[in-house]
């Protein structure tokens, strides 16, 4: 085994000139996406316990990356605040190590400079790559290559020495990953396969690493609920192998459109089929001669992609990220191996492998520019709407203009980090179209009623969504002009039951207006507008005092005389906010609701059956 | 170790949540005094010609299509009063086949103002009468809608209106 010394680091070169070129645009995208959902948790923490619901609920299709995502986005957001460059700095930083890993474990293994060299920039033109080193919620694939590498770089030391730091440096790096991102748990088998590969042989050591792994995988199957439908359900059936083999042809010849192949004569999924045919031979002969690495780099690669073949409808390129380091080592051992060969195998190899970079490198510039562009364009939106919001405090903001793109891309997951309701035109609804499976999207819209109830009252801001100038238009006049005239006739949205202009459409059981809101007895009624669409919450604001130890008061409220929902008052806080889910609408404007306490209280000097004050009943 | 130290020490002085900067590009405001009499070709009156209006020609006028909204600021002098709207226009002799007889409406959001008919080709000027109730606002919004229009024909693709000049919002006994 061929030492990596300071002397070597000459060898990471290449593959770091690379991603500069590759990357260039893709390392300096802004939030878009997830993102934003990670940057917002920030907001839900106030306490111990939010820190740990921050960090431990499960989330995103029901994973739990805590060091990823959660720390990674909390602790960042919370000393920079809203600048994505150290988080880029953070993701760069990982990566080169990275390259390290995988040039010192190259060199190690091989004893070959020129493989070493070449494995990093086989990966780092990768389109797996593409993706993580841009969207700065796929870190978690940046974090996990590091844990995988950096716990085979400890295997191979451990292998060496036998010293016992090495090995538990690998049970640190499987434990810690556990928390970067699941394909972690394929950690011990690699383990196992480059143990057999090296030495015929398994160590007990590492059939313990199993069992961590099964334990982890259990708990993540048995606790965490999993979708059964849309394109997060899982396919455990032969499709499985239809997906493994699109996951080589996007590894080998990219994923560009026609109009975009570097030679427009020969497709992405002829030179996948070259590269894969070459590929094999090389496999076979290395399988014969012995050649470890290459052999382990198709075990890597199958193995790492292993846990996401039963994704069968969520193909995604930057699920290569990890899996492609095993690509990487197949092609450098096989470059190595026709180096030492007459010129004619030298050529071929070159030429075969030049044109394997040039489509998998235009592939992973375009995505990484696409990234960019998307990151571009969320930034303009949210900075807007944030200025938006700043410019019209206590407004409602209504947004037109949006297309699908930028709604998924930004507007959805942005909205909670801002300080203000701003929502869409209920009409743009029918050009979103939410994933099979994702459920509703309704409080991204403005309900009728409450763009009415704001126009009424002076509150509404209209803006429209300019992506040429990549601006916000305010449009509130035209937008006030233009506003359907049945909608000016709805009952409203929003109740505050102290105002006057509400008063109207509170029924019987409503006391005099207070500072704040308005007492209701035993029972009250109100009329508000019927939900626009399925999945709106009626959110109900109010207070009663505390009283010495007792049962919980309990609030029950009927929509339309059915049952919507009962909820235990808080015991340890007079304020309290609930939030009733809507029953989908019925096709009538209006709806009654009815708010029901299960025992009074009574204040010194006032004969009142109280029930409840209520502030405001509001419907998102 | 020194390498790390380093990097977690240049972190840490960076580490402090930059300020946030207002954006006051990224958003265009509308403007919060409109003007009573605005031109069609006058830049500075772009803002008040809200739809239906095609960029400027050439030759310096402006064609609307077959429905164009503007808005008028009301004088506070006319708060609250019966007012008028003028709109100065130019119907082509090359489009009058087209336009013979053209019907224009004037309406607000829920009440229509008027029509007005053209009785001949050349420059003209449509009056419609606004009535008290809708000058109460500081802007009166109106929609123009034609009954005519002159179709896509040759190298013209676009529907044409009229050749929109000027829109004035003026008190009614004047």
């Amino acid at each position: 085994m061929r030492r990596f010394g300071w002397r070597d680091a000459w060898l990471v070169l290449p593959a770091v000139a690379l991603m500069a070129w590759l990357d260039w645009h893709g390392l300096r995208s802004w939030f878009h996406q997830d993102d934003f959902a990670w940057l917002s948790l920030d907001g839900r923490v106030h306490s111990f316990a939010g820190l740990l619901d921050a960090l431990f609920r499960p989330a995103a299709q029901g994973t739990v990356r805590v060091f990823s995502e959660r720390l990674f986005f909390l602790g960042l957001e919370r000393l920079f605040g809203l600048d994505h460059r150290p988080f880029h700095l953070v993701v760069l930083a990982t990566q080169w190590a990275n390259l390290v890993l995988l040039c010192w474990i190259t060199l190690r293994v091989t004893g070959s400079r020129l493989a070493a060299a070449a494995a990093p920039v086989f990966w780092a033109a990768g389109i797996g790559l593409a993706v993580p080193l841009a969207w700065l919620s796929a870190y978690n694939q940046i974090l996990c290559s590091f844990c995988l590498l950096a716990a085979f770089a400890c295997l191979l030391r451990w292998l060496e020495t036998g010293r016992r730091r090495w090995l538990a440096a690998q049970w640190a790096l499987l434990v810690f990953g556990f928390g970067v991102l699941e394909i972690m748990v394929v950690y011990p088998a690699l383990a196992a396969a480059w143990c057999w590969l090296d030495r015929r042989r398994v160590p007990r050591q590492i059939w313990w690493m199993w069992g961590a792994s099964a334990v982890f995988a259990a708990a993540h199957m048995l606790l965490i609920p999993k979708q059964s439908e849309g394109v997060y359900a899982r396919h455990w059936d032969f499709s499985m192998l239809r997906t493994y083999g699109q996951y080589w042809s996007l590894a080998l010849g990219g994923n560009l459109e026609p109009e975009h192949w570097p030679l427009s004569w020969l497709p992405r999924r002829a030179v996948a089929a070259i590269t894969g045919m070459a590929a094999a031979a090389w496999l076979a002969l290395a399988w014969r001669r012995g050649e470890r690495l290459a052999v382990f780099g198709l075990a890597w690669f199958t193995l790492a992609l292993a846990p996401v073949l039963p994704l069968r409808d969520h193909v995604s390129d930057y699920y290569l990220a990890a899996p492609s380091i095993g690509w990487a080592w197949v092609a450098a051992t096989a470059l190595q191996a026709a180096w030492s060969r007459g010129l004619w195998l030298k050529a071929a190899a070159a030429l075969l492998l030049a044109l394997h970079l040039m489509y998998a490198g235009a592939a992973h510039r375009a995505t990484a520019e696409w990234r960019y562009e998307r990151g571009l364009e969320a930034r303009h939106l949210f900075l807007a709407l944030e200025r938006a919001a700043e410019l019209h405090p206590g407004r409602l903001i209504v947004v037109s203009g949006i297309d699908n793109e930028l709604f998924w891309g930004a507007f959805y997951d942005a909205r909670p980090l801002l300080q203000q309701r701003i929502c869409l035109d209920p009409r743009s609804a029918a050009a979103i179209q939410a994933p099979a499976g994702f459920g509703h999207t309704s409080e991204a819209f403005c309900a009728p009623a409450g763009i009415a109830d704001a126009a009424r009252g002076r509150r509404l801001a209209a803006y429209r969504w300019d992506p040429v100038a990549r601006r916000l238009r305010a449009e509130a006049r035209l937008y006030r002009h233009r506003l359907p005239r049945e909608w000016l006739g709805l009952p409203p949205s929003r109740i505050d039951t102290a105002s006057q202009a509400d008063a109207g459409w509170l029924g019987e059981g409503w006391y005099q207006a207070e500072a704040g809101g308005r007492w209701t007895s035993l029972r009250a009624a109100v009329t508000m507008a019927a939900p626009d669409r399925a999945g709106r919450h009626l959110v109900i604001q109010g207070y009663r005092p505390l009283e010495p130890p007792s049962p919980a008061v309990w609030l029950t409220v009927l929509v339309d005389g059915v049952e919507a929902g009962r909820y235990a008052l808080p015991k340890d806080r007079p304020d309290f906010m609930v939030a009733v889910p809507l029953p989908a609408p019925g096709g009538a404007a209006a709806m009654r609701v009815e708010l029901a306490v299960d025992r009074p209280i009574t204040a010194p000097g006032d004969r009142r059956v109280l029930g409840v004050m209520i502030s405001r009943l509001e419907y998102r | 170790m020194r390498i790390l130290a380093a990097a977690v020490l240049m972190l840490a002085t960076l580490g402090c949540r930059q300020a946030r900067h207002p954006h006051p590009e990224l958003t265009v405001e509308e403007p919060s005094r409109l003007k009573s009499a605005i031109e069609a070709t006058n830049p500075a009156d772009e803002e008040q010609l809200l739809e239906g209006f095609y960029d400027p020609d050439p030759g310096g006028w402006r064609w609307t299509g077959q429905q164009f909204t503007v808005s008028l600021g009301v004088p506070e002098e006319l708060r609250g009063k019966e007012a008028r709207i003028e709109c100065e226009l130019w119907i082509p002799e090359a489009g009058w086949t087209d336009l013979a007889k053209l019907t224009m409406t004037a309406q607000t959001a829920d009440r229509t103002l008027g029509q007005w008919r053209a009785a001949k080709p050349g420059a003209q000027t449509a009056v419609f009468a606004v009535p008290a109730a809708l000058t109460e606002e500081d802007a009166i919004l109106v929609d123009f809608v034609l009954d005519r229009s002159i179709p896509p024909r040759g190298e013209e693709t676009r529907r044409l209106g009229v050749v929109a000049t000027k829109f004035r919002l003026v008190a009614a006994g004047r």
